[in-house]
């Protein structure tokens, strides 16, 4: 949707109007050569092993992708396909909880970010509990000003029932 | 109620299970008001070579990335009104 509204890659477009402004100096859909060690390899669990997925020289996430709108490959990509740090997702909650607005940098307007708000009956916006879905959990709160992200690079992450004991910990709180 | 508790449980059993071999790591940050109320780096991002993590080791976000991209989608809608 957003291509076709604005002629322009996705990518381009969220460096332009978000990445940039707010400084998110370690989110990409695809990720600087200088930056490959940075990427972390990717891992799955077998019989209580770690087993190696995707080192990052191997990773999709160094190359741009061949197919753009029309072809599938950007529209995947705005479902699922950046790569960011723990301090920039913090900084994205953060914006969220502050009213679309960080410092001098204005991203939206309150009642657009009030948007990103609701829909959860008890107040508390989390990422999918599905576990095998993300491996990337976050929560936030906007009444208690609190967010949480937990970052790792392991599929399926189920096994230790992590995602139930984060969200937990933040109504806890 | 201050559940300092229960994020340090939570910290020594993420690095528990790491030490086991579980986990090859995580980031785990928890702001409040802006302020960093807990934050543990642990593990490896390769963990051929123990490659340590580190504060701007790049995850993938999977399913999280539509938070990005509907910041990115109300821009338009924000110049649109």
């Amino acid at each position: 949707m957003i291509e076709a509204l604005t002629e322009q890659p996705l990518d381009e477009f969220m460096q332009q109007k978000v990445f940039a402004p707010l400084e998110l100096n370690d989110t990409y859909f695809v990720v600087p050569k200088a930056r490959e060690q940075d990427l972390t390899s990717f891992y799955n669990v077998v019989d209580g092993q770690l087993q190696l997925i995707e080192t990052s020289a191997m990773s999709e996430f160094m190359s741009r992708p061949t197919s753009f709108s029309g072809g599938g490959g950007w529209d995947m990509l705005g479902n699922g396909g950046l790569v960011t740090s723990a301090g920039d997702f913090a900084k994205l909650l953060q914006l969220i909880l502050a009213d679309g607005s960080l410092g001098d940098v204005k991203i939206l307007g309150p009642s657009l970010t009030a948007k990103l708000k609701t829909g959860a009956s008890d107040g508390l916006m989390r990422s999918e509990m599905l576990p095998g879905c993300t491996y990337s959990y976050y929560y936030y709160l906007p009444e208690q000003q609190r967010l949480g992200v937990f970052l790792t690079h392991t599929l399926p992450f189920a096994h230790l029932n992590a995602i139930y004991r984060f969200n937990d910990l933040a109504v806890q709180q | 109620m201050d559940n300092s508790k229960g994020l340090d449980q939570f910290n020594r059993d993420i690095a528990e299970a790491v030490d086991q071999g579980l986990l090859p790591g995580a980031h785990h940050l928890v702001r409040e008001s802006g302020t960093i109320v807990n934050q543990q780096i642990v593990g490896y991002g390769h963990v051929k070579g123990k490659i340590k993590l580190h504060e701007h080791s790049l995850f993938r976000l999977a399913c999280a990335s539509k938070l990005f991209v509907s910041v990115g989608l109300l821009t338009l809608v924000e110049l649109a009104l």
